[in-house]
C-alpha cells in the first residue's frame, strides 16, 4: 500500500573504495527513491555498480558519503547491530548463488532469518509453512540443498526472503545460475510476489527481466544514467 | 538496567521463556487497552478508539519482538538450537571432531592428572579438626645447625619445656621426636620407626586413637611407665587387628612396653611412623624434640610468633642463638612438595596452551570454509554476538567432549602419575577436581573458541557473498596471521618446556656420571642398630659387629666385608665440629670446624674399593685399649697438610688422641654433594651402636641377600637388618628424583614438540591452501619446484626461527624456576638452549616438508583453468 514517504530515498551517494595507494569510485551522485510496491531494475555492464548500490540498499555496505533513508529514518550510520536488525526486519535477500546453508534442512533454512528475532516456535513455524507454500516448496522442505535443483534452490532462497515479511526483496542476479527454465520460473514468481503487493529491487542484466520492472536504473561507471518507466506488459 | 539486573532477567528468560512471553503479550495489551481508554474518554467511538490506539502504538508484531528481543525471551530456545545445530556439525565431521576432542582430552586429562596431585597434597587440609589452628614451631637457626637444614624443625628441651609451662597463645602444646627402635617378640626382630611424643599430641592434633587411649601425663615423665599405642598399619601387620591387643607387652630395644592404644588407619602425621612411646622430656636430659600447637582463636600466627620468642630468647642455651618462626603445619607438611607439583602443573598447563593453539588453529581453518555460511548468516539479520555465540557453543561442546574424555584420562593417568611420582598419596577425583576440569574445559572453550569467532564475525560481506569458496582478501589474510601468531606461541612454550627437560636430563646424566670415589657394583649394604639397653658399651658393640663381620666373609661368594657408621648413600652422618689437628690453630670461639667421621672396619676400603694412598689400613691389632688411630681421606690431606705428610699426625688431645697412620681416596656420601673432608676411625677402638655394611660379592649381590640375613641374625636374632639393597640400587634411588623430573618434564616436552610440529604442519597446509593460485601463477611464470619448495619451507622456518626466539626469551625467565632441582647445569646453559632450538628447528623443517612438496605439485594449468 502507497504512503506519502518513499520507503527507499538515496540521496547523492558516493561509495569509494581504497586499496593501497588506489581510489576507486564504484557509485557517484546516486539517487534514488523506491516507494512501497515500486519494481525497479537495475542495469549496466559489468563493473558499472549495480552490486555495489544493492549491497548498499540492502546495508551490507555502507555509503562514503551520501544520505540513506530507510522509512523516512536515516540508515547510513547505523551501527553493526542496528543494521544487523534491518537487514533482518526490513530486507529479503536473493542471491545469484542462492547462499543456501548445506548444513540445514530447506525448513531451517527458510526458519533461520526468523530465529534471529524475537518469534515464538510456533510464530516461525506458521510464517516458514507459509513462504514455503507460497514458493510450492512445501514437499521438499525436509530435504538439504545439495538434493534439489538450482530453480529450486531458488525458490528457497525466496522463500527465505519471504519469510520474514520484508518491506523490499533485493534480488541479486536471481537467473545468473539458472538455466532459462528456471529462470523464467523464478522471475514468474517474483512478478507474482509483486503483483501481490511486495516492493522488489533487482539487479538484472538480461534485458528480458529488465521490462518486467516498473522503473529501471541504468548504471554506467557508477553513475545513473537512465531512468525509464516502462509500462507493465 | 544495571548489569546484575540484566543478567538476572536473561537468566530467567532462560528458565522460563512462556512466562516472560506471556508477560510481555500481558504488558502490551495493557498499553493498548490504556489506550483505547484515553481515546474514548476523547469521545471517541469504541472502533474509532482500538484502531487510533493501535495507529499510535505502532506495528504491534514488531514491538513484541523488540521487547522479547531485549528481555532475551527467546535465549533459552536460540541456546537448545546452537546446541542442535552444533552437535550435528560436529557429528558430520568426525575427522575434525575426533582431532579436536582427542586434543583437548589430552591436555585436559594431563592438567586433571596433575591438579588431582596438587590436590592431594597441597590443596586437602590435613585430617584433623580445625587444621588451620595447627602451627610448626621452628628456629630460625644459627650454626652448628646449619649443618642439616631439617634441625630447624629441632628445639632444645629448655624452650620446650618453657614453652609448655608459659605460653599463653596455644589452646595447647605438644612436642614430637624420631627415634628408631629394635622391635623384637612374635616373629622376627624388626626395625621401627617410633614417635617419642608429649602426652598432649594427640590432643593438639584432635585425634584419638581408635582403640584404647592417648598418654597420661604421669607417663609423660622420665621413670613413668612404658606405655605405647600402635599405629594402625602395624596393628594389623604384626598383631593380626587383634582387638585384644590393650594390655599387651610389647619390647622395643630389649625394654617392655604396655600397648595402650591402637591409631586410626586415617591417622597421618609428618612422617609414617609405627609406633608412639612418651617423650617424657625433662630438664638436663638431652633430646631434640619437635613442638606443634593449636592456637587459640583470635591469636594471629605473628602474636604467637612474637610472644614465644620472647619465652625462648629467655630460656634458651646462653651459647645459642637464634629467632623462633611458626609455619601452618599445612605449610610445613607440604613445603617439600610444593615446588615440584607447582612446576609439573606449570608444564603440564604449557601442553595444554599448547593443545588449545591447535585447536584454536583448526577452528580458524574450519571457519575459513564456514565463511560463506557465516556471511549469509550475517546478511539475513544474525547479528556479530550472535554469530559468536553459536561458535563459542560449539567450541565449547568440544571442549565439554574433551573434558570428558579428558576425565577418563586422567582416572587412568594418575596412576600412571604413581610411577612418575611413587610418595603421592591416594589421588581422589573429589569436586574440586570436577570443578577444576569443569573450569578448564569453559576457560579453554571460550578463550580458544572466541579468537576464532571474534576472528569469522569480522568478515566481509560483500566479499565473502560473493566468492567460490576460496578464501581471499583482507580477512583471509586476518585470520592467517592470527594462525601464525599462534603457531609462534606453540614453538616458544614449546621451547621453554624443552629446555626445561633438557636441563633437568643434564642434571641427571651429570649426577650419573660422577665418580663416588667407591665402586657401587656387586656390593649388598643394610644397616644394623644395635640396642643401647642389650649393647651398653663399646666393647660389646664392637664384639657384636666383628661377630657379624666375621660370619658373612664366611659365606661362599662374599669378596670382601666393609663395615662403616656412615656408609654413602645412607641417612647417617657423624660429624665432629671441635676436633683438635696437630699443627693447625683452634677456630676462633663461635666458629666452628666440621670434620665428618667414619668408624669402620679395615677391609671397607676394600670392599668399597676406595684406594689407600699412602700409610696402612685399620689392623685386628687396632683393639680398644691399644693407641687410638684414624686415617684421613685425601681432601683432608690436602686442606691441612698440604705441604705435609699427615701420617704421624695426631688428632684431638689427651689420652683421646688418635694418630693418623693412612690416607684413603676420598668417598662422596651423596652424589650431588662434593666428597668432604673426613676422617676415620677404627670400629674396634670406637664400638659404634650404628653400622652399615657392605658385602662385596663376587656374583650378583642380590642373591646373597637371604644367605647375609641369616648370617645377621645368626649373630643375635634381637638385632634386625633393615634397608637391605645393593649399593647400586641406593645409587638409583639416591637419583630417584632427578629421574623422576627428567622422565616427566621430558614425556612432556616430546608431547609439546609433537604438537608444536602438528600445529606447523597446519598452518603451512593452510597456507598451501590460501595460496595454490599464487603457486599455479608463480609456476605459471617459471618458478620451479626448488623455487616454490624453498617458499613453503622459508614461510615454515621463518615462522619456528620467531617462536624460538620468542621461546628463548621466555626460558631465560621461567628456567630460574628450576635452578634449585638443577646439578651441575646453569638455568641458563648455552648447550641446552642451542641444542634445544636445533632440535625444535631440525623437526620442523621436517613439518615443512610435505605441505612444500604438496604446493611444488600444483599443476598451474588447473589453476588457472579453476580460476
Amino acid at each position: 500500500m502507497p504512503t506519502t514517504l518513499p520507503l527507499i530515498q538515496l540521496e547523492n551517494i558516493e561509495k569509494v573504495f581504497l586499496t593501497d595507494e588506489v581510489e576507486t569510485h564504484a557509485l557517484s551522485g546516486v539517487s534514488l527513491e523506491i516507494r512501497h510496491g515500486d519494481y525497479v531494475s537495475i542495469s549496466g555492464p559489468s563493473g558499472c555498480g549495480k552490486s555495489t548500490l544493492l549491497s548498499i540498499l540492502g546495508l551490507l555496505d555502507s555509503p562514503t558519503s551520501g544520505k540513506y533513508e530507510l522509512r523516512g529514518e536515516p540508515v547510513e550510520h547505523l551501527d553493526y547491530a542496528a543494521r544487523s536488525r534491518v537487514r533482518n526486519r526490513e530486507i529479503g535477500f536473493i542471491f545469484q548463488s542462492f547462499n543456501l546453508i548445506g548444513d540445514l534442512t530447506v525448513w531451517e533454512n527458510v526458519e533461520l532469518p526468523l530465529t534471529y528475532r524475537g518469534l515464538t516456535k510456533e510464530e516461525r513455524r506458521e510464517r516458514v509453512d507459509e513462504a514455503l507454500a507460497k514458493v510450492g516448496m512445501t514437499a521438499r522442505a525436509k530435504h538439504y540443498p545439495a538434493q534439489l535443483s538450482g530453480g529450486q534452490q531458488q525458490r528457497v532462497a525466496v522463500a527465505r526472503a519471504l519469510g520474514g515479511r520484508p518491506s523490499i526483496l533485493l534480488a541479486d542476479e536471481p537467473t545468473g545460475n539458472l538455466d532459462s527454465k528456471n529462470g523464467d520460473a523464478v522471475m514468474a514468481l517474483l512478478r507474482e510476489l509483486h503483483a501481490e503487493g511486495a516492493t522488489i529491487c533487482l539487479v538484472t542484466h538480461d534485458p528480458r527481466y529488465s521490462r518486467d520492472a516498473q522503473k529501471t536504473v541504468h548504471l554506467f561507471d557508477g553513475q545513473i544514467v537512465d531512468g525509464e518507466m516502462p509500462a507493465i506488459t | 538496567m544495571n548489569l546484575r539486573r540484566t543478567i538476572r532477567s536473561r537468566l530467567r528468560s532462560l528458565a522460563q521463556s512462556r512466562a516472560v512471553r506471556r508477560e510481555i503479550d500481558e504488558e502490551l495489551r495493557l498499553h493498548l487497552e490504556l489506550r483505547t481508554a484515553e481515546n474514548l474518554a476523547a469521545g471517541m467511538s469504541p472502533e474509532e478508539a482500538a484502531r487510533a490506539a493501535r495507529k499510535r502504538f505502532g506495528n504491534l508484531q514488531s514491538v513484541r519482538e523488540e521487547c522479547r528481543e531485549k528481555r532475551g525471551a527467546n535465549l533459552g530456545e536460540a541456546t537448545l538450537q546452537d546446541i542442535r545445530f552444533g552437535l550435528r556439525m560436529l557429528i558430520k565431521r568426525p575427522g575434525f571432531t575426533t582431532a579436536i576432542v582427542l586434543t583437548f582430552g589430552l591436555g585436559i586429562g594431563l592438567n586433571t592428572a596433575v591438579f588431582s596431585a596438587v590436590n592431594a597434597v597441597l590443596l586437602q587440609p590435613l585430617p584433623y579438626p580445625a587444621p588451620e589452628q595447627l602451627v610448626q614451631v621452628l628456629k630460625n637457626a644459627q650454626p652448628p645447625w646449619e649443618i642439616n637444614p631439617e634441625m630447624t624443625a629441632m628445639l632444645g628441651v629448655r624452650e620446650t619445656l618453657a614453652w609448655a609451662e608459659e605460653n599463653r597463645v596455644f589452646s595447647q602444646i605438644g612436642a614430637y621426636e624420631w627415634q628408631g627402635a629394635n622391635l623384637t617378640g612374635g616373629n622376627e626382630a624388626e626395625r621401627v620407626d617410633c614417635a617419642k611424643v608429649s602426652s598432649s599430641f594427640l590432643s593438639v592434633l584432635g585425634v584419638p586413637p581408635m582403640l584404647g587411649r592417648g598418654f597420661l601425663p604421669e607417663e609423660d615423665r622420665p621413670g613413668g611407665p612404658a606405655v605405647a599405642i600402635l599405629s594402625h598399619g602395624i596393628w594389623q601387620r604384626r598383631f593380626g587387628s587383634d582387638t585384644n591387643v590393650l594390655g599387651r607387652t610389647i619390647t622395643l630395644d630389649a625394654k617392655p612396653y604396655t600397648v595402650v592404644g591402637v591409631l586410626a588407619p586415617t591417622f597421618h602425621f609428618t612422617a609414617q611412623y609405627d609406633l608412639l612411646i612418651p617423650l617424657a622430656l625433662s630438664q638436663g636430659k638431652f633430646a631434640m624434640p619437635r613442638v606443634i600447637g593449636r592456637l587459640k582463636s583470635g591469636v594471629s600466627l605473628v602474636q604467637a610468633r612474637v610472644a614465644l620468642d620472647t619465652i625462648y630468647q629467655r630460656a634458651r642455651d646462653p651459647k645459642e642463638k637464634g629467632q623462633v618462626v611458626l609455619v601452618g603445619m599445612h605449610e610445613h607438611v607440604v613445603a617439600g612438595s610444593r615446588l615440584s607439583l607447582l612446576i609439573y602443573l606449570g608444564a603440564v598447563s604449557f601442553i595444554l596452551l599448547i593443545a588449545c593453539a591447535n585447536v584454536a588453529n583448526l577452528l580458524l581453518a574450519r571457519a575459513a570454509q564456514r565463511r560463506k555460511e557465516i556471511a549469509v548468516r550475517l546478511a539475513i539479520g544474525a547479528g556479530r554476538l550472535r554469530i559468536v555465540r553459536q561458535l563459542v557453543t560449539e567450541s565449547a561442546l568440544l571442549a565439554g567432549l574433551g573434558a570428558a574424555l579428558g576425565l577418563l584420562l586422567a582416572f587412568w593417568g594418575k596412576d600412571l602419575l604413581h610411577i612418575f611420582i611413587p610418595d603421592l598419596p591416594t589421588l581422589p577425583m573429589d569436586a574440586r577436581v570436577l570443578a577444576f576440569t569443569l573450569l578448564l574445559a569453559l576457560f579453554t572453550g571460550l578463550l580458544f573458541g572466541l579468537a576464532p569467532a571474534w576472528e569469522s564475525s569480522r568478515i566481509s560481506l560483500n566479499e565473502a557473498l560473493n566468492e567460490d569458496g576460496r578464501v581471499t582478501g583482507t580477512t583471509g589474510r586476518r585470520q592467517h596471521r592470527l594462525v601464525r601468531l599462534l603457531v609462534l606461541a606453540q614453538v616458544g612454550l614449546a621451547l621453554v618446556l624443552l629446555v626445561g627437560a633438557g636441563l633437568l636430563a643434564q642434571t641427571f646424566l651429570r649426577l650419573r656420571g660422577v665418580d663416588p670415589g667407591f665402586r657401587p657394583d656387586h656390593i649388598l649394604s643394610m644397616t644394623i642398630v644395635l640396642s643401647e639397653p642389650k649393647y651398653p658399651e663399646a666393647r660389646s658393640r664392637a664384639a657384636y659387629f666383628q661377630h657379624v663381620i666375621e660370619r658373612l666373609r664366611a659365606l661362599s661368594g662374599v669378596a670382601a666385608v666393609g663395615a662403616n657408621a656412615m656408609l654413602p648413600l645412607t641417612q647417617f652422618r657423624m660429624t665432629y665440629s671441635g676436633l683438635e689437628i696437630e699443627g693447625q690453630t683452634a677456630p676462633a670461639p663461635g666458629e666452628y670446624r666440621f670434620l665428618r667421621c667414619g668408624i669402620v672396619n679395615g677391609d671397607y676400603f676394600r670392599a668399597m674399593g676406595i684406594p689407600l694412598k699412602k700409610g696402612r689400613s685399620f689392623t685386628d691389632d687396632d683393639q680398644a685399649g691399644e693407641p687410638e688411630v684414624a686415617l684421613v681421606n685425601e681432601s683432608f690431606a690436602r686442606r691441612y697438610f698440604p705441604h705435609a705428610d699427615p701420617i704421624g699426625k695426631r688428632l684431638g688431645s689427651g689420652k683421646d688422641a688418635m694418630t693418623i697412620v693412612g690416607v684413603v681416596g676420598d668417598e662422596r656420601l651423596a652424589v650431588e654433594s662434593p666428597a668432604e673432608v673426613q676422617i676415620y676411625r677404627c670400629y674396634l677402638q670406637a664400638g659404634a651402636g650404628v653400622m652399615s655394611l657392605a658385602v662385596r660379592t663376587h656374583g650378583d649381590p642380590a642373591k646373597l641377600a637371604g644367605a647375609v640375613r641369616s648370617a645377621v641374625l645368626s649373630v643375635d636374632r634381637d638385632q634386625p637388618l633393615y634397608s637391605l639393597m645393593t649399593l647400586d640400587q641406593r645409587l638409583a634411588d639416591s637419583l630417584r628424583p632427578q629421574r623422576l623430573n627428567m622422565l616427566l618434564v621430558g614425556t612432556l616436552g616430546a608431547l609439546a614438540l609433537g604438537l608444536s610440529v602438528v600445529g606447523i604442519y597446519g598452518v603451512l597446509s593452510f597456507s598451501v591452501a590460501r595460496r595454490t593460485h599464487e603457486i599455479g601463477v608463480r609456476m605459471a611464470l617459471g618458478a620451479e619446484r626448488g623455487d616454490i619448495l624453498r617458499l613453503v619451507i622459508g614461510e615454515g622456518l621463518k615462522l619456528t626461527l620467531a617462536g624460538v626466539c620468542i621461546g628463548v626469551f621466555a626460558a631465560l625467565g621461567l628456567t630460574r624456576l628450576l635452578a634449585s632441582l638443577l646439578w651441575g647445569v646453569s638455568a641458563f646453559d648455552p648447550a641446552t638452549f642451542a641444542g634445544v632450538s636445533a632440535l625444535l628447528i631440525a623437526v620442523a623443517l621436517i613439518a615443512c616438508w610435505l605441505p612444500a612438496c604438496r604446493a611444488a605439485k600444483v599443476d598451474p594449468m588447473t589453476v588457472l583453468r579453476y580460476e
